[in-house]
């Protein structure tokens, strides 16, 4: 029994360590290309900067008072962080529909909204962004359409605005919102629907009280990707904004590559970081208290 | 050179593929793996370490191999010029390698920042502006005349930064325009403020170093001085620049797609635009041309330097010396049309309009050399209330 049981230990040991080192190049390069570049940018944005650019190491607060002492940098904060939560409720409410027909509905449909979705992410940012700005154009093809059609009588500004930029972040997004979405729909078990409709429920109140509470780790992990994402683009807005709506990414490259403030653009950064991880957390735990309060409705 | 006598550093004694058995041959054990790979992971934690914490980490090279230096490049015609008639005929010449790195100014400065204690590259090409900010940190070296002969031949207005850099190619900004759309061509820079092209304006962003002309026409349009005294007016540059906003369509970050946004008629002004961009798109048959207005047009420069303390310092002039040659300068003009920096260079009739090559030609269009160092210590004021004017 003693030996038995010695010997499990010994093999879990032996496992754990066989485990330890699949996980070794992980953690190194999580460490060597994640972890040692953030730690830099942290401890960068506590240093000055010289009057001939150079960094001086020190511990001083003066880029975040910058920061927060100017009324342009914290506009571009809301307004990166108002980019951001419309992209991803934009991005949720086209996306819903797509996963939940992909995940229950006919295979085929299933399979060639699955095309239509993921294929963009074989083509760059970049070339889709340029399609966009053909695309939005004043004299666009959307805009050439609702010319002809009188529905404008002028062209419409779609582009290099905050509208633009956020119809270029959701179609860039919407397959890291709807991917998530169709795992979490689809692991759902059928006979939870169908022992709903047996006990009365009609489609809309299976949707309500089954499938979408179920569901909600999916929303949560879209919603989480989409977020970061948008928050942290930097050609969309870039190239959509047209210089005229600046994101935090743009303002930290303008900081960093235009101004050489590397101290100053490392703070923005850091802020950008805590600030949309303070807020994920936030809505992690907002969203997990309302699946739980659903959850008890629904049982 | 190396050969059975000497072998270079690096050559090891033949040992068998595992010293303890060699009849595994060159077979890896667990045990041996987990050293490997915990040796490999010790260097790399070791070094990721000492790279947060601000040590130097030096990767070196074997030596033995023959002299190589590494050169900066910017992109676009331009580099393929630099390669194939510079790069390639000095390497069989001197026997090296030369390795060119592309990127943009902002990039360079930095790498040479970062390298400071122990500089990999030797040469660099940069802008004005660029060179301005290497030249205060003490990143590079001042060029010798003894020993980079062609200095003699270049005009010495493109000497700059007290000879801490030297000019490569030269070409100038002022406004792009639709030659169709925007009848007669544009006389004065004030034409980005006529109502006729509200919506149709496209100007530099702040990474462009073209925004800086901008701002300083805007500071002579308001001010009514001339360009070398009004580019110190920044309140009244910003003034201007307000009533600009209603006129802008977007602010480019790539310089060809602002091009494309042109030939779409997108867009019909280029509110500081570089020739040597524009040009090829003209050849390509899009209806474009530069302006040249009566306040006057910029020189862009593009530089090259000594980078202080590089390796082969000996190879790095020479290496100038070449991009400073007749043949080098007269290929570049024409095929990235760019004026030459040296005398005495002749030109095809139709590059010779498109280039200010040689002071007479400068006078014609009013080219104008900025104050870089007050430009680069405003740059951040500048910033500021550009982004204000554009944002709001």
């Amino acid at each position: 029994m003693y030996s038995a049981l010695s010997g499990w230990v010994t093999r879990r040991e032996q496992w754990d360590r066989a485990f330890l080192i699949l996980l070794l190049p992980s953690v190194l390069f999580l460490l060597f290309f994640f972890m040692v570049p953030l730690l830099n940018m942290v401890k960068y944005a506590f240093y000055t900067l010289a009057p001939d650019r150079t960094m001086v190491p020190a511990v001083s607060a003066e880029n975040f008072l910058r920061f927060f002492g100017r009324d342009l940098y914290r506009k571009i904060l809301m307004v990166t962080f108002r980019i951001g939560f419309i992209t991803t409720l934009l991005a949720l409410l086209l996306g819903y529909p797509l996963a939940y027909t992909m995940a229950k509905g006919k295979p085929a449909i299933g399979r060639l909204i699955s095309i239509v979705v993921i294929s963009p992410i074989l083509v760059s940012i970049v070339i889709r962004t340029y399609g966009w700005m053909i695309l939005l154009a004043p004299n666009g093809l959307l805009n050439n359409a609702l010319l002809a059609l009188g529905i404008v009588s002028a062209p419409v500004k779609f582009i290099f605005n905050e509208p633009g930029v956020i119809i270029g972040l959701v179609h860039i997004f919407l397959p890291f919102m709807v991917l998530p979405l169709y795992v979490s729909i689809q692991g759902i078990n059928p006979a939870l629907e169908e022992a709903a409709m047996v006990l009365g429920a009609n489609r809309l109140m299976v949707f309500v009280r089954v499938i979408f509470p179920l569901s909600v780790p999916g929303v949560v992990a879209g919603s989480l990707l989409v977020f970061t994402l948008s928050v942290s683009a930097y050609v969309t807005p870039a190239l959509l904004g047209g210089g005229l709506t600046m994101m935090m990414g743009t303002l930290v490259a303008q900081q960093i590559l235009g101004e050489s403030h590397w101290p100053l653009g490392a703070a923005m950064a850091t802020i950008l970081v805590v600030v949309t991880v303070g807020l994920v957390l936030a809505y992690h735990r907002f969203v997990e208290g309302r699946s739980r309060y659903l959850s008890a409705m629904g049982g | 050179m190396s050969d059975d006598r000497n072998p270079p550093e690096t050559a090891t004694v033949a040992q068998p593929a595992h010293p303890r058995d060699p009849e595994r041959g060159s077979a890896t054990t667990r045990r041996d793996f987990l050293q490997q790979t915990g040796r490999v992971g010790t260097a790399l934690a070791g070094v990721a370490v000492g790279s947060s914490l601000g040590f130097p980490v030096v990767l070196r090279r074997a030596e033995g191999a023959k002299r190589s230096i590494t050169v900066t490049w910017f992109t676009g015609a331009q580099l393929d010029v630099f390669k194939k008639e510079v790069a390639e005929p000095f390497e069989k010449e001197f026997d090296c390698q030369v390795l060119v790195e592309t990127g943009v100014a902002t990039e360079f400065v930095a790498k040479l920042r970062a390298e400071r204690s122990n500089p990999r590259h030797t040469v660099v090409e940069l802008n004005e502006f660029h060179l301005n900010i290497a030249r205060r940190e003490g990143l590079l070296e001042k060029l010798s005349p003894d020993a980079i002969s062609n200095l003699k031949n270049v005009y010495p207005q493109y000497i700059r930064e007290d000879g801490h850099g030297v000019g490569v190619s030269l070409n100038f900004i002022s406004i792009g325009y639709h030659t169709k759309r925007v009848v007669p061509p544009p006389e004065s820079w004030n034409l980005l403020w006529d109502p006729k092209y509200r919506g149709k304006v496209i100007i530099p962003g702040r990474a462009h170093s073209a925004s800086n002309f901008l701002v300083i026409a805007a500071a002579a349009l308001q001010t009514g001085k001339p360009l070398q005294e009004a580019q110190y007016q920044i309140d009244a540059a910003m003034e201007k620049l307000r009533g600009l906003k209603q006129q802008v369509l977007n602010l480019y970050v790539r310089a060809p797609l602002a091009v494309s946004q042109i030939e779409q008629e997108t867009g019909y002004l280029l509110g500081g635009f570089y020739s040597t961009v524009l040009y090829p798109y003209q050849d390509k048959g899009v209806p474009v041309d530069m302006a040249i207005p009566r306040e006057g047009t910029f020189a862009s420069l593009n530089t090259v330097s000594l980078v202080k303390g590089g390796p082969h310092a000996d190879l790095g002039m020479a290496l100038i010396n070449k991009a400073l040659s007749a043949e080098f300068q007269k290929a570049h003009a024409e095929r990235a049309v760019t004026a030459p920096v040296i005398k005495g260079v002749s030109l095809a009739e139709k590059t010779e309009r498109r280039v200010v090559y040689g002071p007479k030609r400068a006078k014609e269009v009013g080219l104008f050399l900025s104050d870089y160092t007050f430009i680069n210590d405003k740059s951040a004021e500048i910033t500021e209330k550009w982004d204000k004017i554009f944002l709001a």
